[in-house]
């Protein structure tokens, strides 16, 4: 494990604990400074000091971007979550942080699986047997993974153009949401983009983490980085936790180093962004497209300080009309806001934002990230999308084409 | 990605002159490297607090002091504008400004200030410790008037290196932005003094970490500290060289379109002269002024 978090560094501001989400609501949980670096001077010394209280923490790593002195305190809560945070991840838990698992399975039966989530026995069976609490909404399966649609229906086409890109598609997109990787594949074709998928790919390992199941993380972080090397290519992402995840969690939580792949792995946004910006690649949008829109800044793309390209992607499309919102926590924190423990909090968390959201009257929130999504659609009432979907929703795909011929072979 | 002005560093100073700029029309990008010494606001704004008439008391202040560059009487044009930028920016103020008021601090004692956050007749219990909730609100309200305005805020992320072209900075890389540059015409360096590493000590001398600016600082290691607490610490009036247009100096030569802006300037020592917010406002100012006339 990474000693180097610069716990030394911390001189005592306590600016992290204003922007910590979960010290507002949770009067239990000790706070960033005291969680992370100064807890973490005491566990040195004995792991007897270890708090119990540090799996309040949400990973949000607000207390990061705060700190004036560099400490990695997120780093410092959970790596010492992980070394001395004995107790062992119950099948709730357990259940959560296999979403390759889950996904899988639940995706093979998905019309009898989403109704049946979806009813109210069900959920009342899941809340005093699980732990999951019955309140929440849980997202619908696709019965036609993303990967299976791929091999079946796009990857023949692909060789035609003549540069390549690899998609990193996530849980996400393959059980829950195959429409943001169809959307993305859709806008790289016309741009002159061919795609592929890696060879192997496994959960990014966010919510194994999450849920103190290191090592399972780390044989799946092995996995998709030699995957990763094999491609050869840039790695395209459209979820911002996945990106944080191999990007930075790999080598600070899990040990495991990825500085040779680490600056190829980058959000599609992006990457359509910084091409469109040299002129390598031309969109042209629909000139009957118009929304409003509400962008929310996720706590992970905050943390990458990404959200700048999906802005300008959303500011490039002639009929929006864009509102930035402030950036606040949610409050779902993956697979957080699903338990039953933490049902409140997580509501409680994130009422700023649905309030925010309320006051801006979108037609619909824009944002990076699925658990986001989730949690939005469900407390504030309003769609939510991809900026991805969004670009697609808006793209006038015959003239991008047309625009971009010279990319193709 | 592109920029009219990049401002380095997310503070008092960074937030004055990003709004001044972004007020006018230019778009800026701030670079944050993590949140400021304004969490620790006592809620009253010091220009300088040696005595009761500013002019009269600046003239005190040794050569090489911030104001000395910019000028004293410009300096008090500036300060005469201060109330209406933060009135803009929803913040009523109190006091004059080219005459100080006392206030009471925390720990009962009083102060010369110059201008106070409220208004005249709203309570005296303004002295405020760490963190102060009226600090953490300025930051994140100056914050969203600079986003609302059109800039771009780019926190928790930190400035690597800069690219030379010419005898310009062309362009600055970040941490997390990697191998994409962020290029613009001006340059802002406001990142602060060594609490926020904008100066760093180093075992050969004092640098600044991310353009590699020239600094001043006494070269004999002796001559930093005083060795009494309360002593002058000399210390406190290293800072980056720059010109008295505040431009700043880089291996002994004038980088035309990066200015310094901020306790990242030399030559103040905000404890003993009571200047820190004073330094901070009016060179951001005077530096956006600047910016201002070249773009127009």
């Amino acid at each position: 494990m990474r000693q180097d978090t610069g716990f030394e560094q911390c001189m005592k501001c306590s600016i992290c604990t204003v922007y910590c989400p979960m010290m507002e609501v949770n009067p239990a949980f000790p706070g960033p400074k005291q969680a992370g670096p100064d807890g973490e001077r005491y566990r040195l010394k004995d792991p007897l000091f270890f708090d119990k209280a540090l799996k309040y923490c949400l990973n949000c790593k607000r207390c990061e971007v705060a700190c004036p002195s560099g400490v990695k305190i997120g780093d410092i809560i959970q790596t010492a979550t992980a070394t001395y945070g004995k107790s062992v991840p119950g099948l709730r838990d357990r259940m959560l942080a296999n979403t390759d698992l889950v996904g899988r399975a639940a995706s093979a039966f998905a019309p009898v699986v989403n109704p049946v989530v979806a009813s109210r026995p069900a959920k009342a069976l899941m809340d005093c047997t699980l732990g999951i609490d019955h309140r929440r909404t849980f997202p619908a399966y696709s019965s036609e993974r993303f990967d299976v649609w791929f091999r079946k229906h796009a990857e023949s086409g692909q060789t035609r153009h003549k540069d390549c890109v690899t998609y990193f598609h996530g849980c996400y997109v393959n059980y829950n949401f195959p429409q943001l990787g169809k959307d993305l594949v859709r806008i790289l074709n016309a741009a002159g983009y061919g795609v592929k998928l890696l060879e192997k790919e496994k959960c990014c390992g966010v919510p194994l983490i999450s849920n103190g199941l290191h090592k399972a993380a780390a044989r799946n972080a092995k996995i998709n980085l030699a995957s990763i090397r094999l491609s050869g290519t840039t790695v395209l992402t459209t979820s911002s936790s996945c990106t944080l995840a191999i990007r930075d969690s790999y080598p600070e939580e899990l040990g495991i180093g990825n500085s040779d792949i680490r600056e190829n792995v980058i959000l599609a946004t992006r990457f359509l962004f910084e091409n469109v910006e040299s002129g390598r690649i031309k969109l042209s949008f629909r000139d009957d497209y118009h929304a409003r829109i509400a962008y929310h800044t996720p706590c992970h793309l905050q943390k990458l300080g990404w959200n700048i390209y999906s802005v300008r992607m959303l500011e490039m499309i002639p009929g929006v009309e864009l509102v930035r919102l402030d950036q606040q926590c949610c409050g779902i924190a993956g697979t957080f806001g699903f338990k039953k423990e933490n049902y409140e909090h997580s509501q409680k968390i994130g009422e700023k934002l649905f309030s925010l959201i309320r006051d801006a009257a979108p037609d619909f929130v824009a944002t990076d990230c699925e658990t986001c999504k989730w949690q939005i659609e469900m407390s504030a009432g309003v769609r939510v999308l991809s900026p991805i979907s969004v670009i697609a929703e808006a793209l006038d795909f015959e003239k991008t084409t047309i625009l971009n011929k010279h990319q193709s072979k | 990605m592109r920029y009219d002005t990049i401002i380095l560093g997310g503070g008092l100073s960074a937030l004055v002159c990003g709004i001044s700029l972004q007020e006018k029309g230019l778009k800026c990008l701030i670079v944050s490297s993590g949140q400021s010494a304004l969490h620790f606001f006592s809620g009253s704004f010091e220009l300088i607090s040696t005595g009761g008439s500013q002019r009269e008391a600046m003239d005190n202040l040794p050569d090489g002091h911030p104001y000395r560059k910019i000028g004293l009487d410009r300096v008090m044009e500036l300060s005469k504008s201060v109330p209406e930028f933060f009135a803009r920016a929803g913040y009523a103020l109190s006091g004059e400004y080219d005459r100080n008021h006392v206030e009471n601090t925390i720990l009962g004692s009083q102060k010369q200030v110059w201008l106070t956050v409220g208004s005249e007749g709203d309570p005296p219990v303004r002295g405020r410790l760490p963190i102060s909730p009226l600090g953490v609100k300025m930051q994140m309200d100056l914050r969203k008037r600079f986003e609302t305005l059109g800039g771009d805020y780019l926190m928790g992320d930190r400035a690597v290196r800069g690219e030379f072209r010419e005898g310009r900075l062309s362009s600055i890389f970040t941490e997390n932005h990697g191998s994409s540059p962020f290029a613009a015409d001006k340059f802002v360096m406001a990142t602060g003094s060594f609490f926020s590493k904008g100066l760093v000590s180093t075992p050969s001398g004092i640098c600044e970490p991310v353009l590699h600016l020239d600094v001043d600082f006494c070269p004999d290691r002796e001559d930093w500290y005083g060795m009494g607490f309360f002593d002058n610490q000399p210390y406190m009036r290293f800072g980056v060289a720059c010109s008295d247009r505040l431009e700043a100096v880089r291996n002994g030569e004038i980088l035309p379109n990066v200015y310094v802006a901020g306790s990242l300037i030399g030559g103040a020592d905000p404890i003993k002269e009571g200047c820190g917010a004073g330094v901070a406002i009016i060179s951001a100012l005077y530096v956006a002024g600047q910016i201002l006339e070249e773009s127009l």
